[in-house]
């Protein structure tokens, strides 16, 4: 556990991750309730602040990079992204299809009713 | 002045304690409990012992003592519910309508289910790993002993929360997993939910930190020579669980976390109204939810090789294999949640690749099944008690694997999905699985750890009521299910004709209960004669692997001296070669010391939970304060381990070997 001691980082690289950490949240806030963007350039916003977030703790708390063996992290990275895809593609293809198919609009629900059940 | 205490406790109010006879019932035994304990320590002047040698360890055997200690008197707790429950449905056919309020039946179940896969399941899955895996990968510690004892004292502080409901208003009474929109505010206005979220909240954070600590142990503090493909199965199992745990768990703290903003802050992320998507938790809540399961059952089939390697006086069949078992099932548990929802209305396309990858993971299970059979197969089997548990196991768990693979067929689970038939099947992978798995290891492990065995033949007696109990119990609820009997059901007609299968399970979980009783008496009675089995020389069963090599009681330290290791199986091996393993030079070891920190974080957070629950948001606010000022007081901390000196260790050592002999 002591060798790691060349790996924690300064003041310096905590405080900018805070700072820039709390400055990607506001951002978010900000443009979604003062509705700034609006739809998917909101939805693409917001995933694109994400990924900077992640990557800003990454390299600001987490000390990315400089380890002595990153063999072991870039494992765990690609396992991570696995998982990350499962999960967030499976979720998507799910609940894409449940809306798709049990919250129909309601002129499909009337064209259904009028055609199948002759209302 | 009313007024002011009023606002001052949030929803608090004295209508939060129990009213109704059984509630009372309960709260006045858990308060009563509570000081009786607290007296006989006064009495016998224990509290400086308790505090010293236990609530402030960081020593991870002690840890897992303290665990296992808390899941059993969960197991009880969860047991009575399990027995209010057969009560119910034995007797509220017709016109009777039982014996339970209904509301209260519903928060019966929903804290069975709950209190056995947290609190049970859980607690002895992560003492068992404190207990065994440094011991078996040569280490003297965890990779951060301090983060460990807060994993701990989280999930204590969980399980009081669960507890303290009993007590201070009610419970969730929206079943173990709490679906909304039943869940949100609107159908569940009390403060019951908020117990629930905030205990498994509080209790799923320690499971979190507890899955980062024994990865980082088991990936660097392995003793030399230990590669990886030389760990004992156990090790692997919980390597594979805990990075299981890493990714599942933030699944289920952001879940709950969106659910508590929808209930405490007006939010709308699972609501029916405002944009909200209920069945976004469905599926949240079973990604997280799978591979729990796997979670649980994965170190029991570590156990369950180092049983039956142990007991067969053979090394283990296909061990490669059965590393890529454990990976593959661990991978597979991550794709098939939707096996929890095929009813939800998914697409005949989405139902099937689900349904196609749950069947899937019968595969590597069956690899598995059948290398511990090859594994006893002409080996010298001995019939201990943890070796009955491992029979029972196989055939219970092969015929829940049965039906298992039956209700992965979507069209089968459109007949069979939130019926008793799911509930037989569940409880015989769990129960058959994972808790047969676990009472295995603690037969196992017990001399390892307190330096005497369990006695044998009330463990036999407990093993045979547990397993009849068990059939008794649960065949019926297979019956019951085909017949169209729905789960969480407090009533039904009496000229469906099942009453007397739901008595024929009360009869069961009576009997189960037995085997409580005599698991209960084994431990007491084994206390009591242990003069008569020693185990101090720390090998009594011929056992293969490190944790073997030690002493028995195992010394703060472990190991005198780190083991070097050239194989697998390393301590028969030495014991094949008659070579020492290490010469005896000690040396000075350094030793975390205790603090009572970890305590100090865990009650904080609890303050936030209950706080959270009853909205009494100064307590919120200083809690939360409370735990991350804790937290850097603690990082800041600089004198925090000791020394054993090597004549000390040379003393303790000698006294251990000298005892066995
Ligand atoms: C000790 C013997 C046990 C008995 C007799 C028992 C009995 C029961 C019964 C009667 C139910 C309600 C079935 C219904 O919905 O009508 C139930 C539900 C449940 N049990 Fe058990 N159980 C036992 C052990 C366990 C264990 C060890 C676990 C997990 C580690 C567990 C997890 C659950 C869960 C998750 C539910 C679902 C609760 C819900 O519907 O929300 N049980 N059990
Ligand atoms: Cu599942």
């Amino acid at each position: 556990m002591s060798q790691s001691t060349h790996q924690s980082g300064s003041l310096v690289s905590y405080t900018v991750g805070f700072v820039l950490s709390v400055a990607i949240t506001l951002a978010a806030y900000v443009a979604t309730v003062n509705k700034i963007f609006t739809g998917w350039s909101l939805v693409i916003l917001l995933v694109f602040l994400a990924v900077t977030q992640l990557l800003v703790q990454l390299i600001c708390f987490l000390h990315i990079g400089r380890e002595a063996k990153p063999r072991w992290n870039l494992m765990a990275f690609l396992f991570m992204a696995l998982m990350f895809g499962v999960i967030a593609i499976g979720s998507l293809w799910i609940m894409h299809n449940m809306n798709y198919r049990m919250v129909p609009k309601g002129v499909e629900v009337n064209n259904y009713l009028s055609n199948q059940d002759g209302l | 002045m009313l007024d002011f205490f009023a606002g001052f406790l949030g929803k608090l109010t004295l209508d939060a304690f129990p009213h109704n006879p059984i509630t009372a019932g309960a709260a006045v035994s858990i308060v009563a409990g509570t000081l009786v304990g607290a007296a006989l320590m006064t009495r016998y002047k224990k509290w400086s012992w308790l505090w010293r040698e236990w609530l402030t360890t960081q020593d991870p055997k002690k840890i897992g003592v303290m665990y296992i200690v808390v899941a059993m008197l969960m197991l009880l707790r969860g047991l009575s519910d399990a027995l209010m429950m057969r009560a119910q449905q034995a007797t509220s056919a017709g016109s009777s309508q039982g014996v339970l309020p209904t509301d209260m039946f519903q928060q019966v179940f929903s804290a069975h289910g709950t209190i056995m896969i947290f609190f049970v399941a859980m607690g002895l899955l992560f003492g068992l790993i404190n207990l065994i895996v440094p011991l078996q990968i040569g280490a003297r510690d965890v990779a951060f002993p301090f983060v460990n004892a807060v994993s701990f004292w989280l999930f204590t502080a969980g399980m009081v929360l669960i507890n303290l409901s009993l007590v201070v208003g009610e419970f969730s009474a929206a079943g173990w997993l709490a679906y909304p929109p039943l869940s949100e505010l609107k159908y569940s206005p009390g403060v019951g939910v908020d117990y629930w979220i905030w205990s498994l909240q509080i209790a799923g954070v320690g499971s979190l930190l507890s899955g980062v600590n024994f990865l980082a142990t088991i990936i660097k503090m392995r003793c030399p020579g230990m590669t990886m493909m030389r760990m004992p199965l156990f090790v692997w199992s919980a390597l594979i669980t805990m990075v299981m745990i890493c990714f599942a768990f933030p699944i289920l703290t952001a879940t709950l976390t969106m659910l508590a903003l929808d209930r405490s802050l007006g939010m709308h992320f699972f609501t029916a109204d405002g944009g909200g998507n209920a069945m976004m938790y469905v599926n949240l809540i079973w990604a997280w939810g799978h591979p729990e399961v796997y979670i649980l059952v994965l170190p029991a089939f570590g156990v369950f090789s180092e049983v039956v390697a142990t007991f067969s006086r053979k090394r283990l069949f296909g061990y490669t294999s059965m590393v890529w078992a454990l990976a593959s099932i661990a991978f597979l548990s991550f794709i098939v949640w939707l096996h929890h929802f095929f009813t939800m209305g998914a697409g005949a396309d989405v139902n099937a690749f689900f349904g196609i990858t749950t069947m899937v993971i019968a595969i590597p299970t069956g690899v598995k099944v059948f290398n511990w059979l090859f594994t006893m197969f002409r080996g010298r089997v001995r019939f201990t008690t943890p070796m009955l548990w491992f029979m029972g196991f196989i055939v219970t768990f092969t015929i829940g694997g049965a039906t298992g693979v039956l209700l992965a067929i979507p069209p089968a689970d459109f007949q069979l999905h939130n019926s008793l038939f799911l509930v037989a099947h569940f409880h015989n992978m769990i129960i058959g699985g994972v808790v047969f798995g676990f009472f295995a290891a603690i037969t196992y492990w017990f001399p390892k750890i307190f330096g005497f065995r369990l006695n044998e033949r009330l463990g036999r007696s407990a093993f045979w009521y547990w397993l009849i109990g068990f059939l008794l119990a649960f065949v019926p609820l297979y019956i019951l299910g085909l017949m169209g009997a729905t789960r969480r059901m407090n009533h039904y007609d009496s000229s469906l004709g099942w009453q007397w299968l739901f008595i024929v399970a009360a009869v069961g979980v009576l009997v189960i209960s037995l085997g409580v009783v005599f698991q209960l008496i084994q431990i007491a009675y084994s206390i009591w004669q242990r003069k008569g089995s020693m185990a101090r020389g720390g090998d009594p069963w011929d056992g293969r692997t490190l944790e073997w090599s030690t002493v028995s009681p195992v010394p703060a330290y472990n190991f005198a001296i780190i083991p070097t290791v050239t194989s697998r199986d390393a301590f028969w091996e030495q014991k094949q070669s008659g070579k020492k393993l290490t010469a005896p030079r000690y040396e000075d070891i350094l030793m975390p010391k205790n603090t009572p920190m970890a305590m100090y974080i865990a009650a904080a957070a609890l303050a936030f939970g209950f706080g959270f629950i009853w909205h009494i948001w100064w307590l919120v606010a200083l809690s939360g304060f409370g735990v991350v000022a804790l937290v850097i007081i603690r990082s800041n901390q600089t004198d925090t381990e000791y020394v054993i000196t090597a004549a000390e260790v040379a003393e303790i050592e000698a006294s251990g070997r000298k005892a066995a002999a």
